[in-house]
């Protein structure tokens, strides 16, 4: 019996020797819906080990991520999570995340989290410039709706001054150009042209498009 | 009129007395020049090599927190959280012929990019994405 | 007039002596000036920014010190030529380009004002070469039209 007690004790540092950290799931997928954002979850772990842990680092793959630990140590046997907020901003498509966890028992866990951002309407290009000087030639925007079901653009507001703007609806239904020309490229203009919509306006969805005519020389 | 020609001999000599001269100076002095342009991928441009181009629009693609901690001087801030708000302000600081470098934060993000894709679909160019980004920079500072 | 030749190679050895020096007390610099005008390869601007002050510097010399004056004088004429090209490349182009033509100094002026100097500097050497041409007893030279 003492035998037997005598090799579980010096057994023991192998089974404790490292602390650890359980996660629920280290993987999580979104899809976001217009008008959000930011998408924000938590990783939820648990500390199995039969030592404390101690959060010592947290880096993400991009600064549109952030993570915070909800506490810094963790007792055996205690809970807690990682909180990430990804700001959805102006980005589409599908946006794949990592954030790494460094822990005092010197590992590391990769969390994932994959975000998919429906992209409403294709604006492409998604501003239109002239320099001065330059011949005042009329640019166009392709305007491309993605949406199912898809809305329709309806109008243009907010013109900057001594710029021409038509649109002109294409016979797929789904497809715009818009043509552009500014007056003349002698004097500078820039502002934000904003498409209107049949979409409903408590959702906060703006399509713009940059239009601007450049000064000279920057620097005066 | 009556030009003299030089003696060929004597036209080349002096190239090669220049030479002679150009070789140690090339290790007296401290700024010296490169020849190498480091290899990098297409559309890409290396830390040493940006910072040779004069006039260049500098872009952090980074975050707000990061741009604030440190950033090129006279670099604007332009990334997918603020575009609408900063992109009028880089159109109005470009011109033709102005290269743009965009850098985020090392080789692995993808912001600089993305960011540098979307200026060259509205016609703005040439446009660099700095390869290692502000990691790279942090390593190269002279 | 023949006063008037020496000063005028007084001068060309001068301006180019120190043109010269200048920039080789910083090829980097000079590389850096050297790539605004997009024309060279990047190996190229290194090469040029090592070897072409060093030579500039001495045409200077020789012409200061009456050594190879043709040969500088037609080094001159091929420098101030192709710098006169590279100019009105970058200035068609539209290029923001400060000179560097004489370091870190040079850096305001017009497109206008730098191709007028570089064309007085060629216009200076072929009138110099010239009035060389003219009195062939003093140089051993071959001449276009002569023995």
């Amino acid at each position: 019996m003492r035998l037997l007690i005598l090799a579980f004790v010096l057994a023991a540092p192998v089974f404790t020797a490292r602390a650890e950290l359980v996660w629920e799931k280290t993987e999580q997928s979104f899809k976001t819906v217009p008008g959000q954002v930011t998408v924000k979850t938590s990783y939820p772990f648990k500390n199995n080990g039969a030592d404390p842990v101690t959060i010592t680092g947290l880096k993400t793959s991009c600064g549109c991520t952030t993570a915070t630990p909800s506490k810094l140590t963790y007792a055996p046997g205690e809970s807690g999570t990682i909180d990430t907020v990804f700001s959805i901003g102006t980005r589409t498509g599908l946006q794949k995340k990592t954030i790494q966890v460094e822990t005092s028992d010197h590992r590391s866990q990769e969390l994932f989290l994959t975000v998919t951002i429906p992209e409403l309407l294709r604006i492409e290009p998604s501003f239109v410039l002239w320099t001065a000087g330059e011949p005042a030639t009329e640019k166009i925007v392709t305007l491309t709706v993605k949406a199912n079901p898809p809305f329709k653009i309806t109008g243009l507001k907010g013109v900057p001054e001594k710029i021409k703007a038509s649109l002109e609806p294409l016979p797929d239904g789904v497809g715009y150009r818009l043509h552009l020309q500014p007056k003349d490229t002698a004097s500078p203009t820039e502002g934000w042209l904003e498409l209107k919509t049949d979409l409903p306006d408590d959702k906060g969805i703006r399509f713009r498009v940059y239009v601007g005519v450049n000064q000279a020389d920057p620097t005066l | 009129m009556r030009i003299p020609f030089p003696t060929l001999s004597s036209f080349a000599g002096l190239l090669l007395l220049a030479a002679m001269v150009a070789v140690p100076n090339f290790y007296l002095q401290e700024r010296r020049p490169q020849f190498l342009a480091p290899a990098v991928p297409q559309g890409e441009i290396a830390a040493a090599q940006a910072r040779m181009l004069p006039q260049a629009l500098w872009i952090d693609a980074r975050s707000f927190a990061d741009y604030n901690q440190g950033h090129m001087p006279g670099a604007l801030l332009l990334n997918e959280d603020n575009w609408d708000e900063s992109l009028p302000q880089v159109l109005q600081q470009w011109k033709p012929g102005v290269p743009v470098i965009v850098y985020c934060s090392s080789v692995s993000c993808e912001a600089s990019h993305e960011i540098a894709k979307r200026l060259m679909a509205g016609s703005v160019k040439p446009v660099f994405v700095l390869h290692g980004g502000w990691e790279a920079l942090q390593k190269e500072a002279p | 007039m023949k006063m008037a030749g020496e000063g005028l190679r007084l001068v060309l050895g001068l301006l180019f002596l120190w043109a010269g020096v200048v920039k080789m007390k910083d090829p980097y610099g000079f590389q850096e000036h050297l790539l605004a005008y997009q024309l060279l390869p990047f190996a190229l601007t290194g090469v040029v920014a090592l070897f072409l002050p060093a030579l500039e510097a001495l045409l200077g010399l020789a012409l200061i010190l009456r050594r190879w004056e043709i040969e500088s004088l037609w080094w001159i004429l091929v420098l101030t030529g192709g710098f006169a090209f590279g100019l009105g490349s970058a200035w068609i182009r539209g290029l923001n380009i400060e000179c560097g033509c004489f370091g870190a100094a040079d850096l305001s002026g017009t497109y206008a004002w730098w191709l007028f100097r570089d064309l007085a500097l060629f216009a200076a050497a072929w009138l110099r070469l010239r009035q060389l041409g003219d009195s062939p007893v003093r140089h051993k030279t071959r001449l276009v039209n002569g023995a």
